[in-house]
């Protein structure tokens, strides 16, 4: 018996002998993954070598991967740029109340939804989940958003993006499997629903929010087809990826003041990557826990009830 | 006998609405701080999910912003009828059929080779980098994703012409060339996700019992082998449903990407039915034609969705509902 496990175990950690056949197969499989860990990576080291290079090396064309010089001169110069901090915070703000507001609402709806004894439980639950099949498309949405009153306003970004029903069943899920002994005792104790709620539940559901929470931020974060749309006439409204649209893909000039001259000429496609930088850099900060949230969504999305 | 027989068939209407107003009530009252909690949700649906699907009627409406959704003339099937009728029809729907099908036919495999792949590396610190590396671009925003894509297809500072070039080649204007829109569109996709997609097969490989692998090992069957015989049947659950699903979503190419991407010159391939919807509703301000176009767009995937659901039932007895 001890045998057969030490066996085993030999066999798993690798220490028996390889086949030829096995060590081509390993061999092939590690420089396959690395090919793509590569793959992955080059063009976000190409962005930053890019952004920290001297910008003559940029306009000529001569990095290819690590930086050729250094200067920040166009860091500054995006630094300076009061459009830059601007739709940064208002970023900021968007992610920050947009997530807070989703979050609520997705809790405010799951925690009514997990209870067995709720008389609408069924009723409403067909009632958010309608909305995943079928929804207003996007003219009418337009049309609302004009209608009452949010166009051209911070609150047509966070307001309409609201609970997503997806989100709110996979709370419900979670919620549910909270023991309802739980429940049942603060019952007994007197406890209103809100209390309960707010003292027993919320406390024990921090897996669940932390996942909301990063699936709304993200969510905000990276948007701007709302913000285009919705907030055309606001330019200090806008958040930082239409302020990214309008550099990158409509090729709007960053700096300004000194557009037109030779500096500004050579700098102007630094600035491009520089802008990328920028905006890239808060997510891939988070990004251990982005990373780490977003599979436990996942997970938890894909336990069924 | 047959009195009573006939008075119950007759009293209970007028009873029944009282017991069941009686029980609503002693129901509403025990759930009160429930209905509460839910409420402002409720509200929040009604607003933002149910009004404006209501608001789909002015597909068959002519708008009028003056007369609003109710007073506005109706129309019929005319929008529809229209968008049928124009070239652009076949136009979008060919583009966004190609564009999926071009996508599921190259970015499909592709996670499920990746996964199965890092699923037999063995150092933890490579696996888990390898991993953690493949899911950043998920997580980039498209305005990023399409900037950067300008840039490294620039025809005269992108550092992909710059290797043309060097290998010898003449540089080429990728965003400008119709033919290169799809394979530009579907690559930067398959660059997108093919890390994130990867994550299911990944669960569903660790799931596998080890024990399957060592029978296999047992009896002399190499890596390659294992994979083929233990691996893949394994996963063919989760492959089979994955595929299905993305059926389901055969027609929602969104437009979010596409707007970036295209211009005047690529329009003829690059237009999609969701971008076309844009394009007239928004942008043109056609607001019932293009809802007439969203319209049929959405019903369309709901057909789909039900459709792949249905297939997932039947075939692996795995459904989304």
């Amino acid at each position: 018996m001890v045998t057969g496990k030490k066996k085993t175990e030999q066999f798993r950690r690798g220490h028996h002998r390889m086949s030829m056949g096995d060590r081509i197969f390993t061999t092939v499989n590690y420089v396959f993954c690395f090919l793509a860990a590569c793959i992955t990576l080059y063009p976000l080291i190409y962005v930053f070598s890019m952004s920290i290079s001297a910008p003559e090396a940029v306009i000529s064309n001569l990095v290819t991967l690590l930086p050729k010089g250094f200067s920040l001169k166009a860091y500054e110069m995006v630094f300076r740029n009061k459009e830059v901090w601007r739709s940064y915070y208002n970023t900021i703000w968007y992610t920050v109340v947009g997530t807070a507001i989703s979050t609520t609402l997705t809790m405010m709806a799951a925690y009514p939804l997990s209870r067995r004894q709720f008389f609408l439980r069924r009723q409403l639950s067909f009632f958010f989940t309608l909305s995943m099949f079928f929804s207003g498309t996007l003219v009418p949405m337009y049309l609302l958003i004009n209608r009452i009153g949010l166009y051209n306003t911070r609150w047509a970004i966070v307001l309409p993006t609201g609970a997503a029903a997806y989100y709110i069943i996979m709370a419900r899920t979670f919620l549910s499997s909270i023991p309802d002994s739980l429940y049942e005792s603060a019952r007994i104790d007197g406890a209103t629903e809100w209390t309960i709620l707010r003292k027993i539940f919320i406390p024990l559901s921090m897996p669940i929010m932390s996942v909301l929470i990063i699936y709304y931020a993200v969510h905000q974060w990276n948007g701007y087809f709302n913000a285009m749309i919705y907030l055309p006439g606001r330019k200090d409204l806008q958040p930082l990826q239409v302020f990214l649209m309008k550099i990158l893909i409509n090729n709007e000039s960053v700096g300004g003041e000194v557009t037109g001259s030779a500096t500004m000429s050579m700098i102007s496609l630094q600035l491009k990557y520089v802008v990328i930088v920028v905006a890239l850099v808060p997510i891939l900060c988070v990004y251990p826990f982005l990373q780490k949230y977003f599979i436990k969504g996942m997970m938890i999305g894909a336990v069924k009830e | 006998m047959k009195e009573i027989v006939r008075k119950k068939e007759k009293q209970p209407f007028g009873k029944r609405i009282r017991l069941w107003g009686k029980r609503l009530l002693k129901n509403i009252k025990r759930d009160k701080a429930l209905l509460l909690i839910i409420l402002p949700v409720v509200l929040h649906y009604l607003v933002f999910v149910y009004y404006p699907m209501y608001g789909n009627i002015i597909a068959f409406k002519k708008y009028s912003a003056v007369k609003g959704i109710m007073g506005s003339e109706w129309m019929g099937l005319r929008y529809f009828k229209q968008f049928f009728n124009s070239p652009y029809f076949t136009r979008v729907l060919r583009n966004t059929l190609l564009i999926s099908v071009y996508s599921i036919l190259w970015g499909f495999p592709i996670p499920i080779l990746f996964a199965l792949m890092t699923n037999d590396l063995k150092h933890g610190v490579y696996k888990r980098v390898v991993q953690a590396v493949s899911y950043i671009p998920y997580f980039i925003s498209t305005v990023i994703i399409c900037g950067m894509l300008v840039n490294f297809l620039s025809p005269s500072s992108g550092i992909v012409n710059s290797v043309i070039q060097a290998l010898g080649g003449e540089p080429i204007n990728f965003l400008m060339e119709p033919k290169w829109f799809r394979t530009v569109f579907i690559a930067s996709g398959i660059w997108q996700g093919f890390g994130w997609s990867a994550i299911v097969y990944l669960a569903a490989l660790t799931g596998v019992s080890q024990e399957l692998y060592e029978a296999a090992r047992v009896d002399g069957a190499s890596k390659l082998q294992q994979v083929i015989h233990v691996s893949i049947p394994c996963i063919l659950p989760t492959v089979i449903v994955t595929f299905i699903m993305q059926i389901g979503t055969l027609m929602s190419v969104g437009y979010e990407k596409i707007i970036l991407l295209y211009n005047p010159v690529t329009l003829d391939v690059a237009d999609v039915i969701s971008s076309y919807t844009y394009r007239t509703g928004l942008v043109e301000g056609n607001y019932s034609f293009g809802s007439a176009v969203g319209l049929f767009n959405s019903a369309i995937n709901l057909i789909l969705v039900i459709f792949a659901n249905r297939l997932s039932r039947k075939i692996s007895e795995v459904s989304l509902w």
